[in-house]
């Protein structure tokens, strides 16, 4: 059974396998619970509102400690990992549209368990992960409900969980109407990153967008990671850093 | 339930190829599914709607869509609420999505339908390619069937909202004032 609804400025499509016992009714509400979770990922980390609760933070953790909620604490602790195994490669501090902002990930600082201040003036961009941390909710959500193997898919940015296996294909950067077959996958997420649709690449290191036709796909465990990853694959453009390693991750650059 | 097998274990055996596929229709609910799924409790009567050639304009203009709109897939619900089923074209297919809508005209539910997406073809070594279909094991290899799972898309969901829009339009021209 498969649906599909715009979430996340992007389709997200999810499918799963309905199993003996599992009547229509129980798999729409486990994907009712799914996309409710992609809806609060957007609600909460969506940079364009003013009032997600990511804004909120923005405007006000440098005059004073914010309360954190717990999703967001969670990406943040998932992009603290990324940020440091990375050497600041992924940094979600750094403002494309204001490239002369301070990019510094250090500058968050934890008061409590719960609130968090930033003692520079930088702004917290969740794009980079997101997407992929609303996938990994979503595949919670099904597993909650017993769902025991599907796949969730935010644009590109997917998941595969459970016993069965799906086939995976990665579009042609240059001509995007073309498609790679990767294979019959399971148990794994994978993100891909390019400039060929409308996403923009930056490099926080060197302050600029990283132009290239390639694009740079990442395979992990979770969602989340891969899609952070994928960033780091960018800025580098190659795949040599022991971050990929350290996450149990597998990098792969796709040329023209 | 979850393997404890490393990716690279799980990607060991895959080698990177290029798929033939063609174009493909994804079917998501259909129109029955679709009033279960919004409107579990309504029961539903057609309502067309003519679109005059005005008319027509007014909701391109509003909308900025230039796709026909059809006024043939439009429902009411037995409190007053709407069920439109609308499609427009996105960067490279059509997308069938319906619209839920309160009497007051409040968008309740969006949900896609159907979409339709081409992929040429990459030129590829043939016998490569039987290799591959020999490999799978019990799952027969689906290319020109399965090629929903791709990584890297972020398709024209923004033609979806702008389509909303022209429901919205259809909705503050016509139906409210039914």
């Amino acid at each position: 059974m498969k649906r599909c609804k715009v979430l996340l400025g992007t389709f997200v499509e999810i499918q799963c396998q309905q199993d003996a016992g599992f009547s229509t009714d129980l798999i729409q509400e486990a994907f009712a619970d799914a996309y409710a979770a992609i809806a609060k990922v957007d609600e909460l980390m969506n940079i364009h509102r003013q009032d997600s609760a990511l804004s909120r933070i923005n405007r006000m953790a440098l005059s004073k400690p914010v309360l954190i909620d717990a999703w967001i604490k969670d990406v943040l602790l998932i992009a603290q990992d990324l940020y440091r195994e990375s050497n600041g490669l992924f940094d979600c501090t750094y403002q494309p549209l204001h490239p002369k902002r301070p990019t510094a990930f250090d500058a968050i600082e934890w008061t409590d368990e719960n609130h968090l201040r930033f003692n520079k003036a930088i702004e917290l961009n969740l794009n980079g992960i997101a997407k992929g941390f609303a996938v990994d909710k979503a595949v919670e959500a099904l597993e909650n409900h017993g769902i025991t193997s599907g796949i969730v898919n935010a644009g590109g940015d997917l998941r595969i969980f459970g016993s069965l296996r799906y086939p995976i294909y990665i579009r042609n950067p240059i001509n995007p109407l073309l498609i790679n077959g990767i294979g019959h996958l399971k148990n794994i997420a994978v993100a891909s990153s390019g400039n060929y649709l409308q996403t923009h690449l930056f490099n926080p290191e060197k302050h600029s967008t990283v132009c290239t036709d390639s694009s740079f796909t990442v395979f992990a465990k979770k969602c989340a990671y891969a899609d952070g990853l994928t960033k780091v694959l960018a800025a580098l453009g190659h795949p040599n850093h022991p971050c990929f390693n350290k996450f149990d991750s597998v990098a792969l650059i796709l040329k023209p | 339930m979850h393997s404890n097998s490393s990716v690279l274990a799980v990607l060991a055996g895959c080698v990177f190829i290029s798929a033939p596929a063609i174009a493909q229709a994804r079917i998501y609910v259909s129109i029955e599914q679709i009033q279960t799924l919004l409107f579990p409790t309504e029961t539903f009567k057609k309502y067309p709607v003519l679109v005059t050639d005005e008319l027509q304009k007014k909701i391109r203009t509003f909308s900025g869509v230039r796709h026909p709109f059809k006024g043939d897939r439009i429902w009411s619900g037995s409190n007053g609420s709407w069920l439109i089923i609308d499609e427009v074209l996105g960067k490279h297919e059509m997308i069938t999505y319906a619209v839920a809508m309160k009497p007051t005209g409040e968008i309740m539910g969006v949900e896609i339908m159907e979409y339709v997406e081409s992929y040429g073809y990459e030129i590829q070594d043939h016998r490569w390619r039987q290799q591959f279909i020999g490999k799978t094991r019990n799952d027969p290899v689906k290319l020109n069937q399965d090629i929903q799972n791709i990584s890297g898309a972020t398709l024209s969901a923004k033609h979806v909202t702008d389509g909303v829009k022209r429901v919205l339009a259809i909705y503050d021209l016509v139906l409210s004032k039914e």
